[in-house]
């Protein structure tokens, strides 16, 4: 399978679209950086806008750690853009029949189905940490981190990152899954999408119910929106530990799923 | 079932292949053989079965029945040989990038290095000038040039068996000769292959041995040698109606004497050697009268006709 990833990495790398994506994934974090600069500025000129500020009525907080799992929210708008790219980068194996050569060359549909999978997550996840570390590199100069960077923070840092991390690899299980089983690029992107949107929708509602309870709630719905949250709380293990296992159960069941299809399946 | 070593020399045995799609056979009950340096012409009409065949014993698509032979090893276990190299149905590139890197993709898919200046030589091999397409993406390409680097993509493998579906598609009459030759010579290097087209006198050029498929069964296979022998001569009989030439058809074709015997619009037609006297006989026996005697020389695609209207 090493030779099939590096042929995976390897077209990915030359295609335009990845070239689309890290320009997003460049460019996103720098924009929000300058768009909370420019918040900043009105609220210090608009005398109403400062007072409702004192009051906490505005929910935003112009700290580095807080802007760190804002952004992640944002990356929600990555979020959405990932499962399109990893969509696109799967289908377009079948579109331009490259799926074939490698199943006449005699790799085999399982090494094929994991080496679509591990290259989108591993994309997805390099581009999303490539983006947080724009904005981090950003933000900090511009607001300062907000709290004392001590080792329950690098913990939590680390935590935000691999639930993350884990997110992004669930999104390129709903992509591949999806792309490789209809093998039909249109409809493989709007049903990767809705179901991510979907996910999404279901743990803000839950969300918005019941606040409280969000961390252990959320965490077992796999959604960008959840780092967020969950980086926003007090670090706790068991909504971590619950989420990964949460996360990585849903990425099994739904690579059998999508392998099961997959191997059953003619290419065409 | 038969034994799997009955020739150890085929490189491709399918025993009674067959294939069906929404209830309906695409292929049935197929029978093929090809042996090592075989150049094995798959001929027949669109629809007619040829890729459906050339998708399963590529593992694009899995039997409804039967099995196949590669190598001697039954089909799961000979997929993953990676002996086999091939185009199906059309050329699967990456057209972002150029021929060099379509090349290299492939080297990394099927786990073989190979230096730039050798990827190079695969291009020249095929005919593509490496001068003139330079950094130029293959969307930019002709389909000829398409083919070539398809083609190029697949002898890049150093493969025993090569199946091509329908490769002179697409090619001017430069590109059809230019492809003829790069498949003898590779025949010549010890490579088989199996070709598709519909197009049997580009066949009868390159191929030794011919498989005839219609309506998704294998009609017959036979060496060219034997098909232009066969296609040599041909005679006509001329009926009064059509109903009395079917009737005429059906008794020569029962005797099983003639190779094959087509009936149209009052005329039987009867391909290969045949011995008039013979025939006469028959059909006096039969008590069918005839209106006309022709002798004609045929095509090879008036043979493939006659089998394929039968």
């Amino acid at each position: 399978m090493g030779k099939l990833l590096k042929a995976d990495l390897y077209r990915i790398f030359k295609s335009k679209l990845f070239l689309i994506a890290a320009l997003l994934a460049l460019v996103f974090p720098v924009l929000t950086v300058l768009l909370y600069f420019g918040l900043d500025k009105l609220i210090a000129a608009t005398s109403e806008l400062q007072s409702m500020m004192n009051m906490n009525m505005t929910g935003l907080n112009m700290t580095g750690q807080q802007l760190l799992s804002e952004q992640f929210v944002l990356s929600s708008n990555m979020g959405l853009i990932l499962p399109i790219f990893i969509t696109l980068f799967v289908a377009g194996d079948i579109s331009n029949g490259t799926l074939r050569n490698k199943i006449i060359a005699g790799r085999s549909r399982t090494a094929i189905y994991f080496s679509h999978l591990i290259t989108s997550g591993l994309t997805g996840a390099f581009l999303m940490v490539v983006s947080n570390l724009i904005f981090l590199a950003a933000v900090i100069p511009v607001f300062g981190y907000g709290v004392d960077i001590d080792k329950a923070e690098v913990l939590k840092l680390v935590y935000f990152y691999a639930t993350g991390g884990i997110t992004i690899f669930f999104g390129a299980s709903v992509s591949t899954m999806v792309t490789l089983s209809i093998k039909n690029t249109a409809p493989a992107v709007i049903i990767s999408a809705v179901v991510l949107m979907g996910l999404s929708l279901i743990g803000n509602g839950i969300h918005a119910v019941d606040p409280l309870d969000e961390n252990r709630l959320l965490c077992l719905i796999p959604t960008y929106t959840n780092t967020s949250f969950l980086a926003k709380g007090t670090f706790d293990l068991t909504s971590f530990l619950l989420g990964v296992v949460s996360y990585a159960v849903c990425i099994l069941v739904l690579t059998l799923a999508g392998l099961i299809v997959f191997k059953k399946s003619d290419i065409k | 079932m038969e034994n799997s070593l009955v020739n150890d020399n085929y490189v491709l045995r399918t025993v009674n292949l067959s294939k069906v799609y929404k209830k309906k056979y695409a292929v049935k009950d197929v029978n093929m053989h090809i042996e090592k340096g075989d150049i094995y012409g798959f001929v027949g009409e669109n629809g007619a079965g040829k890729t459906t065949v050339i998708r399963l014993v590529t593992g694009l698509a899995a039997p409804t029945e039967g099995t196949f032979y590669l190598f001697g090893e039954e089909k799961d276990k000979a997929l993953g040989r990676r002996r086999v190299a091939g185009i199906v149905e059309s050329v699967s590139l990456n057209k972002s990038m150029t021929a060099v890197e379509n090349l290299k993709y492939q080297c990394f898919i099927c786990g073989i290095t190979k230096s730039d200046e050798e990827l190079r030589e695969v291009l020249r091999e095929v005919g593509l000038d490496v001068d003139d397409i330079g950094s130029k993406k293959v969307r930019h390409f002709s389909l000829g040039m398409r083919q070539r680097l398809g083609i190029a993509t697949v002898i890049l493998q150093d493969p025993e068996f090569v199946l091509l579906d329908e490769p002179m598609n697409g090619l001017d009459p430069q590109g059809f000769i230019d492809m003829r030759e790069t498949i003898k010579r590779l025949n010549a290097r010890g490579i088989t292959f199996l070709i598709s087209s519909h197009i049997l006198s580009e066949l009868d050029k390159v191929c030794n041995k011919i498989g005839f498929i219609s309506k998704g069964q294998l009609t017959e296979e036979i060496l060219v040698s034997d098909l232009h022998r066969a296609a040599s001569a041909k005679v006509e009989l001329g009926f009064q109606s059509q109903e009395e030439a079917k009737a005429a058809q059906a008794v020569l074709a029962g005797v099983r004497i003639f190779r094959a015997v087509s009936a149209e619009n009052g005329v039987v037609r009867i391909f290969g050697d045949v011995d008039v006297n013979t025939v006469m006989e028959i059909l006096v026996a039969n008590r069918i009268r005839i209106t006309s005697i022709n002798m004609r020389e045929q095509s090879v695609e008036d043979y493939y006709l006659g089998k394929v209207r039968g």
